[in-house]
């Protein structure tokens, strides 16, 4: 089984982390944000991607969120950047028409369908599933062990994700640089140096860049760990940062069973 | 003379006529079972043959909105149901994911296969594909930008473009919002509209709103229409037709008075130069 982490803040990681780690490979690339996962933003990218690469392990790049025409061409850049410089065979994608490019442009990349590819309906048929193959689609996220099954079902591929990302919503513009009127162009990652939350009565969000109230819960039960066992060749670990990573990473450890797969 | 249409929601069958009359050149309805919205607000099959004929009678065009969870099971009698509403003349149905556009655009013949807004599609690449499938016409995420608006329709100009005029249109993304939603009487409480206060690092201070007002501005509605919007559509299934009727008199209003594009005011000459600039004709 492979198994690979993605990391919410990259600040703090180093090789002997990376090289240590028993995971095979890492998802860089934020949703919304660079300058939220990388101290140094968009540079922070390139030099997380090729201290990856340089240690022997893969690289998964999650593509943004709200994929407008503004950003969609510096995205397929980044791709090809990735490719040519870092050997990278995997996407993570939520826009299809970013999926269909991709594919037309790196026929052997493996595009996989990201958990918030979705409209409100988190119920699916196989409709979805026939639909993601018909554009070259290979794989979904799933966190559900039910879910994974039904994905499986339909002869999809799944990612099976433990610590996935949960919120009360979403905005394609920065929260905290809005609620703090900062407009000045300059962002000091309001984000994660600060502690700032709305509240209203009993019911309160934290503010999280783009998110709000951003939780990672992590499924612990048996039949998560059963089923990805049994079904899954592979497994992504998400985490808010490096130590929670390898707490996480040591829960785990006994409850995998690694094996070898043919990719 | 810009053509436009304001299309208008209905949360049950007798609110169809009075929107007709409020000025709607189109309505539109939820399907029971099918639809994102409280059943209460939606029309069974044979409330949708009777509002069709309503409709027809007065040159107005009726879309079914089709975007709730469709579970497996359900499959068969969507098919049934979609078969159906070709047969019977509805004028479009409303499909709000990817698997639902791609079952339906195989069996409809008449009825044209709207994208909604629940569906996000966010860039010409994606939209060209919508056109590939045999959709007609897209309903514009709430967060785009009017320059990727303008990308867009410029790009693929054979597509209609819809626009969500009155009513959900949010600071944060609708579509995969989860905050929560009450229905309480005759209101609609949505938890973006709340009056928050903010703690930063322990400080408490009054927040702005993390929901948007509601779209009133003429000069905004000219933008539209030059840019090749072309349909205008007011939410509200869920909220009695009395309180939409006197919107949507009041948008028809709006409308009618800027769709006439002389004299051109200094927000439509940049419109116009960003239409220009798409299709070649020098930068901004």
């Amino acid at each position: 089984m492979n198994i690979y982490a993605g990391l919410s803040v990259y600040d703090g990681i180093d090789k002997n982390d990376i090289s240590s780690s028993f995971c095979n490979g890492y998802i860089v690339g934020d949703l919304f944000c660079s300058k939220k996962m990388f101290y140094y933003g968009e540079a922070g990218l390139y030099k997380t991607a090729g201290m990856i690469f340089s240690c022997g392990k893969e690289i998964i790049y999650q593509s943004r969120m709200y994929l407008t025409d503004r950003f969609f061409s510096d995205e397929l850049s980044k791709i090809s950047f990735l490719h040519d410089m870092f050997g990278l065979r995997k996407v993570l994608v939520q826009d299809v028409g970013f999926a269909v490019c991709i594919k037309e442009k790196y026929p052997e990349m493996i595009v996989i369908w990201s958990r918030l590819g979705r409209n409100r309906n988190s119920i699916i048929n196989h409709s979805i599933p026939d639909f993601l193959k018909s554009i070259g689609v290979d794989a979904m996220e799933c966190d559900d062990p039910e879910k994974i099954g039904r994905i499986q079902n339909y002869g999809f591929p799944v990612y099976a994700v433990y610590g996935s990302m949960h919120y009360n919503t979403l905005s394609r513009d920065c929260y905290n640089k809005y609620l703090l009127k900062k407009y000045d162009g300059i962002c000091s990652r309001e984000c994660i140096t600060r502690e700032m939350s709305l509240f209203y009565g009993n019911f309160s969000m934290t503010v999280n860049g783009n998110v709000l109230g951003e939780k990672i819960i992590y499924n612990d039960s048996n039949d998560f760990f059963e089923t990805v066992n049994k079904s899954c060749d592979n497994l992504i670990v998400y985490a808010g940062e490096i130590s929670l990573l390898r707490e996480k990473c040591d829960n785990i450890k006994s409850k995998i069973q690694r094996r070898e797969i043919n990719e | 003379m810009y053509t436009f249409e304001l299309l208008a929601p209905a949360g049950e069958p007798e609110a169809v006529l009075p929107l007709i009359e409020a000025g709607a050149d189109a309505v539109y309805v939820g399907l029971s079972g099918f639809s994102s919205r409280p059943r209460s607000s939606d029309l069974t099959l044979e409330e949708i043959e009777q509002a069709l004929k309503v409709c027809h009678e007065h040159n107005t065009e009726l879309h079914v909105a089709i975007n709730g969870c469709i579970r497996e099971v359900q499959l068969d009698e969507l098919r049934q149901t979609l078969v159906r509403l070709d047969e019977i003349g509805a004028d479009a149905v409303i499909l709000a994911d990817w698997g639902m556009i791609s079952f339906a655009v195989g069996i409809m013949k008449n009825t044209h296969v709207h994208a909604s807004t629940l569906l996000g599609t966010y860039n010409t690449r994606t939209i060209r594909l919508l056109k590939d499938m045999g959709v007609k016409r897209v309903v514009f995420s709430t967060n785009l930008y009017i320059d990727e608006i303008s990308s867009i329709i410029n790009s693929v100009p054979e597509l209609e473009y819809e626009i969500v005029a009155d009513g959900g249109i949010c600071f944060n993304d609708n579509r995969i919002c989860e905050l929560p939603h009450i229905n309480e009487g005759e209101n609609y409480r949505v938890f973006c509209r709340n009056e928050y206060k903010l703690n930063i690092d322990g400080r408490i201070c009054e927040a702005d709103r993390i929901c948007a007002d509601t779209i009133n501005s003429n000069e905004l509605f000219a933008m539209y229409l030059e840019l090749g919007i072309y349909s205008f559509k007011v939410e509200g299934r869920t909220v009695n037709y009395k309180y939409v009727v006197p919107r949507i008199q009041k948008m028809r209003k709006m409308l009618e008075s800027v769709s006439d594009p002389a004299p051109m005011t200094s927000s439509l000459h940049y419109i116009s130069r960003l239409k220009n600039r798409i299709k070649g004709g020098g930068g901004i």
